[in-house]
């Protein structure tokens, strides 16, 4: 092969290298910026953490979650609470798992909720759609 | 076909260049992997630090529970049922207390929160199922200590063990 075929199909190679390593990093890039994942882990992590706190305040309360949570699914139990998107399974939920005082427990289960609520009532705390609890 | 590399037609010059872009190319493959996999592990580190939560706030929010609610150690007059909140009751500051109101997991909860309570003044420990004096930091809070007559104010010191081992969650 003369050398001008050679150069000319080496910048081809060169091409198509750059080509496949932009399109790979803007994959990645895309995926982990179009993924509802860190908006998971972030709520589960805050129902956790409200869950705690209205274990450690006295009386009966109520507490709306400040954001639009419709693409989850909610599953809160005795001593965790997980979060589901549309078609999870059990390894790609998130769980969070909580210490509620002997006395108390936890349950409530919500899909396709805009609004969630978490209510203490007695020894009992619940999840609840919010429409429920706390009309507009 | 086409003949890419024919190193019997070509000069030592020739047989040079190809071996050092045949070397060039096989360096520059690596290092492309490494960028991407770098690239990939960077953009998992930034997620992580978006979904950071600080322990410490963690351990407040749990925390709160032991001077607050009479499941714990906080006071509750017996006649009127009255809670005093940011009280301990030093009837109730003991082991058994203790598991009534935060007990963790007895096979993993040295993965996850456990605590070591000290009321300064009173000289008194109690401690959660799983603490094994691992602590990373401590709480401190201010509290009235009932002691069956009168309220004393003392410092709850509150040592937070957050995790040995991988973390359960």
């Amino acid at each position: 092969m003369n050398k001008k075929a050679n150069t000319i199909l080496m910048i081809i190679f060169e091409l198509l290298i750059v080509i496949a390593v932009v399109f790979s990093t803007s994959k990645v890039a895309y995926g982990y910026a179009s993924s509802d994942k860190v908006l998971k882990i972030n709520v589960a992590e805050d129902l956790a953490m409200m869950t705690n706190t209205l274990i450690g305040t006295h009386g009966d309360s109520k507490v709306e979650y400040p954001l639009d949570v419709e693409q989850f699914t909610f599953i809160l139990s005795k001593g965790s609470i997980t979060v589901l998107s549309a078609g999870d399974i059990a390894q790609t939920a998130e769980v969070r798992l909580f210490y509620l005082p002997k006395k108390y427990s936890a349950t409530g289960t919500i899909e396709n909720a805009k609004r969630v609520c978490l209510i203490k009532q007695g020894y009992l705390i619940e999840l609840k759609n919010c429409q429920e609890v706390i009309p507009n | 076909m086409i003949k890419l590399l024919d190193y019997k037609k070509m000069n030592k010059k020739g047989q040079f260049e190809a071996a050092r872009k045949t070397i060039f190319w096989l360096i520059m493959g690596f290092i492309i992997t490494m960028i991407i996999i770098a690239y990939a592990i960077l953009l998992a580190g930034y997620r992580n630090k978006l979904t950071y939560t600080p322990p410490d706030m963690k351990a407040e929010f749990i925390a709160l529970r032991f001077s607050n609610i009479p499941e714990c150690f906080a006071y509750q007059e017996p006649l009127t049922e009255r809670v005093y909140a940011g009280s301990i009751d030093l009837t109730k500051f003991n082991k058994g207390q203790m598991d009534e109101c935060y007990f963790t997991n007895k096979d993993e909860g040295h993965k996850d929160y456990n605590f070591g309570l000290t009321l300064v003044k009173k000289d008194l420990f109690v401690a959660t199922n799983n603490y094994l004096d691992q602590d990373v930091f401590v709480l401190e809070k201010k509290v009235m200590v009932w002691d069956g007559t009168k309220f004393e104010a003392d410092t709850l010191q509150i040592k937070v063990q957050v995790r040995l081992g991988a973390p359960s969650t």
